[in-house]
């Protein structure tokens, strides 16, 4: 199955939207924008019939407005250590399972590693990758596949 | 509802979600229990009755269908109803939780609406 970037802005959007209530908008990674830096990064792997690797990095206030849309109460409320990145492990949770649902998931077996905040992410290229502008703050998604494993 | 609910989950953020989720199905507060994972469950088992299991399968310590086969080896799955809240997909992974006794499944990321429907669905009749 073709997988995008298309694709993977998609399944951004549509998570986003459902579990935080946050409209998030794709922006083009070569044009400058006044992005704030990320704040921090977190990884989710799978393993069995597609093998890769799903991160994600946001600036503090997208950590923040996420975690606010989660909980329905003011980011002024949210510790970015705390909530901000349980958010952020939870939405990479979300994203890895999505990932692997989009690649075939659904009617081939594979497991999701628990999602973990990391301090650089890997050094490859990405298969797919999104920047996305969430009302001005920032949230990068991108892709890493790996040799899938031969059925036996 | 007079119903206890026990919300298995690993991230704080995701069990207050799904808690106020459950408060609008009409639980009240003090018959909302949390669990951080399948052995904290399982401790919170063997001191409250609960009648519904709104559970996570991606955890550390004991993930969620651990819980299930532990469920079912103590002999008390039918007596509870065990609800998948979950990035699982994998038809093979929920049928075979469906045949350990798992009454239903809901994928995340979900509408609140369609927790509190499945909630009020499972719980109604006994309610």
């Amino acid at each position: 199955m073709s997988f995008d970037n298309k694709s993977l802005q998609n399944l951004i959007m549509g998570a986003l939207e459902r579990i935080a209530f946050l409209v998030v908008e794709p922006t083009d990674p070569n044009v400058t924008n006044d992005l704030p830096p990320a704040y921090a990064s977190a990884k989710i792997d799978f393993d069995g019939f597609a093998m890769g690797t799903v991160v994600v990095s946001a600036s503090e206030g997208f950590l923040l407005e996420m975690a606010s849309g989660i909980l329905g109460v003011e980011p002024e409320d949210i510790s970015v250590e705390v909530e901000g990145l349980d958010a952020l492990r939870e939405i990479t949770n979300i994203l890895g399972g999505e990932v692997l649902r989009a690649l075939g998931g659904d009617d081939n077996p594979s497991r999701l590693s628990l999602p973990e905040v990391i301090n650089s992410a890997p050094s490859t290229w990405p298969t797919a990758s999104c920047l996305m502008d969430a009302m001005g703050e920032l949230l990068y998604v991108s892709w890493y596949s790996k040799a899938a494993k031969k059925a036996a | 509802m007079n119903c206890n609910v026990l919300i298995v989950d690993d991230s704080p953020i995701l069990r207050t979600a799904i808690k106020k989720v459950v408060r609008l199905a009409g639980v009240p507060d003090d018959r909302i229990h949390e669990a951080g994972n399948g052995q904290e469950a399982l401790d919170v088992l063997e001191t409250i009755w609960v009648d519904l299991v709104l559970l996570d399968l991606n955890m550390p310590v004991m993930d969620g269908e651990q819980f299930v086969v532990e469920l079912q080896k103590r002999d008390v799955i039918s007596d509870v109803a065990v609800v998948i809240v979950s990035t699982e997909s994998n038809k093979e992974r929920l049928q075979r939780l469906r045949d350990l006794g798992v009454r239903s499944s809901l994928h995340k990321p979900f509408e609140p609406e369609d927790l509190c429907r499945l909630i009020t669905e499972i719980m109604g009749v006994a309610s």
